[in-house]
């Protein structure tokens, strides 16, 4: 006869064992919550290293490398529009030295075009919404509308005729210019390229009319007039150009399509990480330095708690589902 | 006009010469040597990581050290491709070709040391043309659409014929081979993914450098196993490292011709050093006496590409400087750094910023004269390489090997793909193939497709587009000329042959 180890000891002390190990396991977890950071943090950036939000990470990991003590280091794994990457940190263990840098391709958009590993919304926990940069539409100079409505009016009497680049399928600028489309129900062609730099390059020479792209690619731009700004794709006017009107208060009144980086990691780490990450975060962003480089790249600073940021991304999906399916940009 | 030169270029002498920037351009230039010399391990990874250091320098003093580091890789890229060949960066597969040759007829030294020339000389060059010409050239890049990249990629691909010198089938083979590696992938287009099955390493396609490493450094390893045995490996003599008048006036010609080359191509942001590199070697080949020694060993295929991707390298910081549009991931993260500085990119970074503009200029002709008198006494050193034991060498590069290939995206799969195309590298050796054309298919095929696809897509679907844009048509026209030119070289050389034969 098998006997089961615990019969040999009277049950009232296993009870009290077990309360035992469980207060000793929860004492040596605070332990570990204190004492976090002990190694190095990995910031996983799920794209290759020299794009846009590529620079983001490595301002933020410096920043957290400063408050944290702790050497803080971003960690490129490409692939699959950012899908290997965000994997990766759904999958990993939640002791808060995996984090995942998210955009709106491995948050809102993937998961909605294709069949994933992860669920963004439960498989990961929202740290903080670190910057935005709102959509904004560019133009080639010699192109005629110079408004929103000029725009619509413009390419309804030439269906499928205008151009509007992108940096690939299912991009930040294929989506912001697919919901142009859906919303204010108009035609134009989507025309993607790898990369919003070669995008860039057929806009400056007309070879596609438009761009709906974030902000710091195309800021130095408008700057200095080599392209022309039509309106900007958030709900609010940006810091950048106040006197540019929003697409949505140019008749297009649903339209909002703000770019975004912010810190998940994955969904069951502790909460005192959580909020010691959030609150390094709003530390990092007060460092007027650390604003002014921010700054620079063509972003505003946001900071939000998870909450918010949990907020921020499940109104991002629903709008982006919709797009998606106007779209048809889900792949069986 | 000349005037204002002098003093745009005694001010960029004044930024350039300050201790702090001589130091970082002298860190750029060895840095780039190290990560140039590596195999897998390139530019792009290394400027990455040194971004967050550049945020507490002055901008100029970044970029600097930056250039230095991407200019210095291309410089010393060939290295390996001599002594080993193995490419360090792609833009030196070309090389291979006759460095190696060389090396086995006891060459490297001359062949480094013609590769450390003809590159000052390109660099030397390439800076006189960004200063003097930058703004116009600027809008030759804007001349280049999709018709045109797609007419360019098709005739650089009737062109891999000519590279090679073995068998028209052989060559053909394997190119097509490296096209069909290029289906592998997400469709540009549409999103959807083609011949991944199911593994997320391949749904961006085959990792160019697994490639590259594996049916170079894997191969050429093997092969040595495979040789030693039954024979000890014969080790090539160091016959002299200096090179002999003669090289020097085969070289003469190729390194000025393989400048204007690079210099032109390096342009277009969608190509690049690579391209201009095979593109010299082709022209050398078509314009020798006897074409039959490329392959073989011939200086003017290691002087004229060598020169020609040195000068795209260099002539790939117009578009970035001034229009702003970045070549390359490289490109892009020095941008970055500008911009972090709060440096706007633009024709008016010549104007607003002079002291950053000339100041990198001068620092680029400086950083080439660094990598000269730091490559030619190093000559002599890694011509020892040669000297190391094979069973202590051989561990060493698979170990580089496999460091630079993960490192690139941190990816195991990417090691294993590598593996997997060693193998394949040495059943391609065995049976005579040349794996560059493998390599320039599985690069240019998918620049093909896409470029194809969006010129009909803006076209709407009008094939004409490319015999309407002049560029487009002057490309078609030498491609449908390409073949008869190619027939007719070779029956010369053929006459000749058997002439000297008779």
């Amino acid at each position: 006869m098998t006997r089961c180890p615990l019969t040999r000891y009277p049950r009232r002390s296993v009870i009290a064992m077990g309360a035992g190990l469980i207060t000793l396991a929860r004492a040596t977890r605070a332990v570990a919550q204190s004492s976090w950071p002990t190694r190095t943090i990995r910031l996983v950036a799920p794209f290759a290293a020299g794009g846009g939000t590529d620079i983001l990470a490595r301002v933020l990991s410096q920043q957290l490398h400063e408050i944290l003590h702790q050497a803080c280091i971003v960690v490129n794994i490409d692939g699959a529009g950012g899908t290997v990457g965000a994997t990766e940190v759904a999958t990993a263990a939640p002791d808060g030295y995996t984090l995942l840098v998210g955009t709106p391709g491995t948050i809102e958009v993937n998961p909605l075009t294709h069949s994933l590993r992860y669920d963004p919304q439960k498989d990961l926990a929202p740290i903080s919404l670190v910057t935005e940069s709102a959509a904004v539409l560019v133009a080639n100079r010699d192109f005629p509308p110079n408004t929103v409505q000029e725009l619509i009016a413009y390419a309804r009497q030439r269906p499928g005729e205008v151009n509007f680049g992108s940096a690939g399928p299912g991009s930040f600028s294929h989506i912001s210019g697919e919901m142009f489309d859906y919303l204010a129900h108009v035609n134009m062609t989507h025309v993607p390229y790898r990369g919003t730099s070669a995008a860039l390059a057929d806009l400056l020479a007309g070879r596609v009319q438009l761009l709906f792209e974030n902000m710091p690619p195309v800021m130095g731009d408008i700057q200095n007039g080599a392209v022309k700004a039509i309106a900007i794709g958030s709900a609010t006017r940006s810091s950048f150009f106040p006197k540019l009107s929003t697409i949505a208060e140019s008749g297009v009144p649903d339209y909002e399509s703000t770019s975004f980086m912010g810190l998940l990691a994955p969904a069951k780490t502790p909460r005192p990480i959580i909020d010691r990450l959030q609150q390094a975060i709003v530390d990092g962003l007060h460092d007027p330095e650390t604003a002014t480089r921010l700054h620079a790249l063509g972003v505003e600073l946001n900071g939000s708690t998870p909450e918010q940021f949990a907020a921020f991304i499940a109104r991002g999906i629903a709008l982006t589902a919709k797009v998606v399916e106007a779209a048809h940009m889900r792949q069986s | 006009m000349s005037m204002e030169l002098l003093q745009h270029l005694s001010l960029g002498i004044q930024v350039a010469l300050t201790p702090e920037n001589f130091l970082f351009c002298l860190l750029g230039a060895t840095l780039g040597t190290v990560v140039g010399v590596l195999p897998g391990l390139g530019p792009t990874t290394t400027i990455a990581m040194l971004l967050p250091l550049t945020f507490k320098i002055p901008a100029t003093s970044a970029l600097i050290m930056l250039s230095g580091i991407y200019y210095g890789a291309h410089h010393a890229g060939s290295t390996t491709s001599i002594m080993l060949n193995m490419p360090g960066e792609p833009t030196s597969i070309v090389i291979c070709l006759d460095g190696y040759p060389m090396a086995r007829q006891g060459r490297a030294g001359v062949a480094l040391c013609i590769a450390a020339l003809v590159s000052f000389f390109a660099g030397c060059v390439c800076t006189v043309a960004i200063a003097l010409f930058s703004p116009p050239l600027a809008r030759v890049a804007l001349l280049f659409g999709p018709p045109e990249y797609t007419t360019m990629i098709l005739m650089a691909l009737v062109t891999i014929v000519v590279l090679s010198s073995t068998s028209l089938v052989l060559t053909l083979g394997t190119a097509v081979l490296g096209l069909l590696l290029g289906t592998v992938g997400t469709d540009l287009n549409t999103g959807i993914i083609r011949f991944s099955f199911g593994s997320n390493g391949l749904v961006d396609g085959v990792s160019f450098v697994s490639l590259a490493v594996g049916v170079f450094a894997f191969a050429e390893v093997m092969a040595h196993i495979a040789a030693e045995t039954h024979r000890p490996a014969e080790r090539p003599k160091i016959s002299s490292l200096i090179p002999t008048r003669q090289d020097l006036a085969r070289s003469w010609g190729a390194a000025l011709r393989g400048t204007a080359i690079g210099g032109v191509l390096g342009l277009m942001p969608g190509t690049g050093p690579l391209i201009s590199s095979f593109a010299s070697y082709v022209v050398e080949k078509q314009i020798a006496k006897d074409p039959t020694r490329f392959g073989n060993g011939a200086v003017e295929g290691v002087a004229g590409p060598e020169a020609a991707n040195n000068a795209a390298a260099l002539t790939h910081f117009i578009p970035m400087l001034t229009l702003g549009i970045p070549a390359g991931s490289a490109m892009a993260l020095m941008l970055g750094a500008l911009i972090i500085q709060g440096i706007t990119p633009g024709p008016q970074v010549m104007t607003e910023h002079p002291d950053l503009f000339w100041g990198l200029v001068v620092s680029m002709w400086l950083g080439n004269t660094m990598l000269l008198v730091l490559n030619l006494p190093l000559v002599g050193v890694w011509v020892r390489l040669l000297a190391i034991p094979y069973r202590l060498l051989y561990p060493g590069i698979l170990m580089f090997c496999c460091i630079g290939v993960y490192s690139l995206n941190n990816s195991t799969f990417d090691v294993f793909l590598a593996t997997g195309f060693g193998v394949l590298g040495f059943g391609l050796k065995k049976l005579g193939c040349a794996p560059a054309p493998l390599l320039l298919g599985l690069i240019l095929g998918p620049l093909l497709e896409e470029n194809f696809r969006r010129a009909l897509l803006l076209s709407r679907g009008e094939l004409t587009v490319f015999i309407q844009h002049p560029i487009s048509l002057g490309f078609l026209i030498v491609t449908a000329l390409l073949p008869f030119v190619f027939l007719f070289t070779s029956r010369q050389a053929l006459a000749r042959r058997s002439h000297q034969a008779g």
